[in-house]
């Protein structure tokens, strides 16, 4: 059962203390992917093609429909905001209505190394020793070759679906404080802790589309599950003072 | 006797390329492609995490395998008799395969398991649950085939007859082709062994078109096979992996056990990526479907608690079955 909110204030504040922990870095999966020899593809847009698209998109802030992270925004201006700065961006084309995500942040490793970026629906692969682009129908992955992990999927989805495109993907802006955008649940500065989330099942909704924001987390960590945000100016508003990265030995 | 070196290598580069050609067909598949089945059958996939493919040539309906066999014998029939210009190597070739080809020859087996581009068709919940009490398991294969147990690929079923056609015309061009070219470097020194290594990569070829054709009346099914290739050879291969058996109106049944176990696995840690594979579950026509609802959503949270099951109910009639 979904539980509605309408919002017309500022935001919500909530605080929920976990410590962040960073990513863990193997995973019995591993050995079996390593071994894989199958569908892969590569493949990026070249430079003109890339520009031609860019001109036939406008901003398309105000109506769109998109799976992120498990959750789904709705005409939400600016999805996730990390310390003031917005991570994803919507456009659509004026020519075909297809709606193109953007990613105002590199994908990045545990060093900060550049793997990908995407931006208007394209993955630009930066890193091709380590990882490689999987292609699929309507359908676009960034893969670490070594242990099978996934760092991005985006999925355009068919004209009757829920949401028109989906995307996962793993951010570590900040080392300490990892946002994962799972393809089923998101998570903010923590992983893999076998907790219940701390917010399943409510529509966060202005019917005004104003500025307001869902809410807004301060240096903690949350889990949200099974949420959807609809009109509103800001989605997850998250303000957190970083660490310093930790060692391997942490 | 043994075939060239040369002649050996002609052959494989034949198939591989008979063989990437037709993987072309089969790729890309769809994000989701749903599965059919009964609770009793939705409750042993989900409960044990695994596929049972059936060996193909005990499907329900054997007539399929006969209708792509058929159409392949009457096209190498058609061979012969069109054309006024094969050299009796040739015939010799379309002769010895248009009544005998087998892919299933040498212990080799396709294990297969049907998957539909639709989540809910009538037709489909007529066809395997005609008193209602069906079930469609949308999967999505983009991450989960490479964490299957055993190898496996989607093969997708071709029903336009004219396509159908094609494809067999083109595949007997092609080893016509470098059976007149092979002969032409060796002449007649190796033919018999020369010819009976083309009339088995030509079984293995036409072995995959043969459980890709369907007659076009099912264009409406457009299905998909999940399917395994395997090889149960005891008496000399000691390795080779036995395939499990069931009864079925009287006849044993081969089938082969394909866990997703990993991909269940893989989709509950945050840090992989990788979402859970089930990503829909549809409800067929049923009188109990708000119970079902419940019930099934509880068996999927028993999988992974941290997602939100996509479990719909078809919104047919169940006084349309």
């Amino acid at each position: 059962m979904l539980h509605r909110f309408n919002l017309n204030f500022e935001s919500v504040f909530l605080n929920v203390s976990q410590p962040p922990c960073h990513i863990a870095r193997t995973h019995p999966a591993a050995a079996h992917l390593q071994t894989y020899r199958g569908r892969v593809h590569f493949g990026t847009m070249s430079t003109n093609a890339l520009r031609k698209a860019l001109s036939d998109m406008n901003d398309a802030t105000t109506e769109y429909r998109a799976l992120i992270g498990g959750l789904l925004y709705r005409n939400v201006s600016k999805p996730i905001v990390f310390n003031d700065k917005s991570l994803i961006s919507f456009t659509r084309s004026n020519t075909t209505g297809q709606l193109a995500v953007t990613l105002d942040t590199d994908l990045v490793e545990n060093d900060g190394s550049v793997i990908a970026s995407l931006r208007e629906n394209v993955i630009t692969l930066n890193n091709t020793t380590d990882f490689v682009k999987l292609l699929g129908l309507n359908r676009q992955a960034v893969m670490h070759k070594q242990t099978g992990r996934i760092w991005c999927d985006l999925r355009l989805t068919p004209d009757n679906y829920v949401y028109e495109l989906a995307l996962s993907c793993i951010l570590l802006i900040a080392p300490t404080y990892p946002i994962v955008l799972h393809p089923d649940r998101t998570k903010f500065g923590t992983i893999n802790d076998n907790a219940p989330p701390n917010w399943l099942g409510g529509i966060f909704e202005s019917k005004t589309k104003g500025e307001a924001g869902a809410f807004r987390i301060e240096n903690s960590a949350m889990y949200v599950l099974n949420a959807a945000f609809e009109n509103l100016g800001v989605g997850i508003d998250i303000s957190v003072q970083i660490c310093e990265t930790p060692s391997d030995g942490d | 006797m043994v075939i060239s070196d040369n002649s050996k290598s002609a052959i494989d580069a034949l198939l591989q390329s008979v063989m990437k050609d037709w993987e072309k067909l089969h790729d890309p598949y769809p994000n989701i492609l749903y599965h059919y089945t009964s609770a009793e059958g939705l409750l042993g996939i989900l409960s044990n995490k695994n596929f049972h493919l059936t060996d193909l040539r005990y499907v329900n309906d054997f007539s399929e395998l006969q209708y792509s066999r058929e159409l392949i014998e009457s096209r190498l029939t058609a061979r012969l008799e069109d054309s006024k210009v094969l050299s009796g190597a040739e015939r010799q070739f379309i002769n010895g395969n248009r009544h005998s080809f087998d892919p299933f020859q040498f212990s080799n087996a396709v294990y297969s398991m049907s998957f539909c581009e639709e989540g809910n068709l009538l037709s489909q919940w007529r066809g395997y649950r005609r008193g209602g009490g069906g079930y469609a398991l949308g999967i999505d294969f983009f991450h989960a085939l490479r964490l299957l147990d055993k190898p496996c690929s989607l093969r997708k079923i071709v029903y336009n007859r004219q396509d159908q056609l094609n494809y067999i015309d083109l595949l007997i061009d092609r080893f016509l082709t470098t059976l007149r070219a092979e002969f032409e470097n060796d002449g007649q020194n190796q033919a018999d062994d020369f010819m009976r290594e083309m009339s088995e990569a030509f079984s293995r070829a036409v072995g995959e078109l043969i459980f890709c054709f369907k007659h076009p009346d099912f264009v409406e099914e457009r299905e998909w096979r999940l399917v395994h290739f395997a090889r149960f050879k005891p008496t000399t291969d000691r390795n080779s992996q036995s395939p499990e058996f069931r009864t079925f109106e009287g006849n044993v049944i081969p089938y082969a056990i394909v866990s997703f176990d990993r991909a269940i696995e893989v989709s509950r840690d945050d840090s992989f990526g990788y979402g859970f594979p089930i990503v829909e579950l549809m409800i067929g026509p049923t009188i109990s479907a708000e119970l079902n609802l419940d019930s099934v959503t509880a068996l999927i949270l028993s999988m992974n608690p941290d997602i939100s099951p996509n479990i719909r109910q078809s919104g047919i009639p169940l006084r349309w079955l």
